[in-house]
């Protein structure tokens, strides 16, 4: 038996973050709070994301289980509660549906069998480098490069933080020094291309929910980008594999 | 558990049948492996069954490859070809066992685009192919495209493909060989088969592992498996067709893919429908989803009545479209796993009471003539006559006045049959209707 009422925000937020990768995902519910961890079909992205129990208005989970959601029927039922708006969760198994409620609406949604959807583990990188950047400036960049090209290298040194997009005939670069970001941790310059369709889609979730976005960047290795919101209550980590430049 | 899944093979070396075939592809795999592939692609063809798919996820197991696959379930047109195959193809790897390896350390994901000639291509989006074309020149990953019409890849838009990969043909697969396979499954699963059995079915499935193993599985109810069992084999060929139709069918997201696949099996709604309405609860395990499955059905049957009574065979449209998409979007569930599908029960009781009903009728034909009724009329008077017949000197005068044979008789009187039949010969010689008629 499971039980919570949250910020219809919180909820909308982590369902949106896993929505840009897969159509179904397996979350599990447990005393601490929902987790969900996936790759998308092309093995290419990856969420790890954690909703903290603290960001609930209310939390019961008596047991822990795992659900399968369809995350575009749960994206509709969710569309019609305003941010503000409390939504209230349940499950339990012998129901085997998700009940959500909002005001006075109850949608009984059903769920997909868990049993065939793969357990998705989270590779452990060894990134060297660490810059904590403003998403505002990520976003711009991302903007400005998606105008031109397909995919962006992330460059750090210790000296700053680089984007750089190319195109057939342009170049869209972005470069914040040592001062302009939160924070700086890179002994060896490191850098990595990426597909930037991914990557605007996981820099837009964080948009206008968090200030800042941590890269933990290696060269020619996955990208991490980790983001809180709500008090630090809900925590989204991305995965994403870098591009192959060469044979 | 379907055993077609849980035997499929492990590694390459596992996979039966098909030597050259393996070895070409390992051949190809290892080229990928040094880094320098002579063609980036391979396509695997041939008859369905033969172990195309099995090769490819054995040789991507042998080589510690991650697996993208594109299934033929997916809508897999140009957008889903590039979002999935091609942005695969040219990136890393993320594996889900917790490991990242890069391509410079020999990490690879295989690509499988299973039924590659089988795309889906709604008018005006014709770019399934060129999607496929344009990822093989891109990729950076090996790419498997198994098809069973190695011609229908080929042609128009996919001319292209033959050039960039490698195809690799597989042939069917010698019956002794697979009745070796069949023994083994049969040991593992504990089962004490008839060899003669396993050998006919190696023998019946001309070359077909997949249907070899699902004929194994549908007759390995208990623990034996004996001679008698393969009469139930008996509707395999036709059976096999409408079984994985009618999984599509009711498995079926949506409901047009439903409809299209009614098409595809070519049987007609009349039939159809009883084949539906016998397996509908076995893969509908939801209660709710069986009334209103049964709801779409019921209304199915309406059409096909109206068809019978006015003769007038454009409402099978109705009737097959609701009983497919119908029954399809009736399920709020999802379901999975392997179905044992049966034969439906009313035609195979329709089959065994043929003749029971052949002489009924044609007793009640006879009946009819000398009462002046209909046969299905006298057919409601049959059992009244029965009693009559206790009888037997009565039962031997109706008997000459409605000119009964031996047989019929038998079905009314059952063992006095003889006596009465010599009796009522008798009295249809003195050819007297007085005597006839005198009733006591």
């Amino acid at each position: 038996m499971f039980q919570g009422k949250i910020k219809a925000d919180f909820i909308k937020t982590i369902i949106d973050a896993t929505a840009i990768l897969v159509d179904e995902a397996k979350f599990r519910l447990t005393g601490d709070g929902i987790y969900g961890r996936t790759v998308d079909p092309a093995h290419v992205g990856m969420i790890d994301f954690k909703l903290n129990k603290e960001a609930f208005d209310e939390y019961n989970c008596q047991e822990e289980t795992e659900i399968g959601v369809d995350l575009d029927k749960l994206k509709s039922t969710l569309k019609i509660a305003a941010t503000e708006d409390l939504v209230n969760l349940e499950y339990n198994k012998d129901e085997g549906r998700l009940i959500v409620t909002i005001g006075n609406l109850k949608r009984k949604l059903a769920l997909l069998d868990t049993s065939e959807m793969a357990d998705t583990k989270i590779p452990s990188l060894d990134l060297p480098a660490e810059i904590v950047v403003p998403t505002v400036e990520l976003w711009q960049a991302i903007r400005a490069a998606e105008a031109i090209s397909d995919h962006i290298t992330l460059i750090a040194d210790k000296d700053g933080f680089q984007m750089i997009a190319e195109g057939d005939t342009d170049v869209v670069e972005l470069k914040l020094s040592k001062e302009q970001l939160y924070s700086l941790k890179c002994e060896e310059r490191v850098r990595s291309m990426f597909p930037l369709d991914y990557l605007s889609d996981m820099i837009k979730v964080a948009r206008g929910k968090s200030d800042e976005i941590a890269i933990n960047l290696g060269n020619d290795y996955p990208v991490r980008l980790s983001f809180e919101m709500a008090g630090g209550y809900i925590k989204i980590v991305y995965l994403l594999a870098p591009r192959i430049e060469s044979e | 558990m379907n055993w077609t899944e849980k035997y499929r093979p492990k590694s390459l070396k596992d996979v039966i049948g098909n030597r050259a075939a393996k070895e070409e592809l390992l051949k190809w795999a290892r080229e990928w492996q040094q880094g320098k592939p002579s063609k980036k692609a391979a396509i695997l063809y041939g008859k369905p069954g033969v172990g195309k798919t099995s090769s490819a996820y054995a040789l991507a197991n042998d080589f510690k490859w991650e697996v993208i696959e594109l299934n033929a379930s997916d809508e897999r047109n140009r957008e889903i070809i590039r979002k999935i195959a091609l942005t695969g193809a040219i990136h890393e790897v993320l594996s889900i066992d917790g490991k990242f390896i890069s391509s410079k350390e020999g990490a690879r994901k295989l690509i499988i685009l299973d039924e590659a000639d089988n795309l889906y291509e709604k008018a005006g989006d014709f770019g399934g192919k060129r999607a496929i074309i344009e990822t093989i020149k891109a990729t950076k990953q090996p790419i498997i495209l198994i098809a069973n019409d190695y011609y229908e890849l080929i042609k128009g838009s996919g001319a292209g493909l033959r050039g960039l990969c490698k195809s690799i043909e597989f042939k069917k697969v010698s019956s002794r060989e697979i009745a070796a396979l069949l023994k083994k499954i049969c040991q593992m699963e504990g089962i004490v088969a008839d060899p003669e059995v396993i050998n006919e079915i190696a023998r019946r499935c001309d070359g077909d592992v997949r249907s070899a193993i699902n004929d194994l599985q549908s007759i390995a109810y208990g623990k034996r498996i004996t001679r008698d069992m393969l009469s139930h084999l008996g509707y395999r060929d036709r059976e096999r067709e409408i079984f994985t139709g009618l999984r599509n069918i009711l498995r079926a997201k949506e409901m047009r893919a439903a409809i299209r696949e009614a098409w595809r099996i070519d049987e007609s709604p009349d039939n159809l429908i009883l084949w539906i309405d016998e397996n509908l609860p076995m893969e509908y395990k939801y209660p709710d989803d069986l009334a209103r499955a049964y709801e779409f059905l019921s209304r199915a049957d309406v059409f096909l009545g109206r068809v019978w009574r006015r003769q007038y065979y454009g409402l099978w449209g109705y009737a097959s479209e609701l009983m497919t998409g119908g029954i399809a979007v009736a399920k709020k569930h999802e379901y999975r796993g392997f179905t044992a599908y049966h034969f439906p029960k009313w035609l195979r009781s329709m089959a065994a009471s043929k003749q029971y009903r052949q002489i009924r009728l044609s007793i009640a034909k006879k009946i009819g003539k000398v009462m002046h009724c209909s046969s299905r009329k006298a057919l409601e008077m049959l059992p009244m006559f029965k009693k009559l017949f206790a009888d037997a000197d009565t039962a031997a005068r109706l008997a000459a006045r409605f000119d009964l044979t031996e047989e019929e008789l038998f079905f009314i009187v059952g063992d006095k049959a003889k006596e009465i039949y010599a009796e009522a010969e008798k009295l249809k010689k003195m050819e007297k209707q007085a005597v006839l008629f005198n009733f006591k």
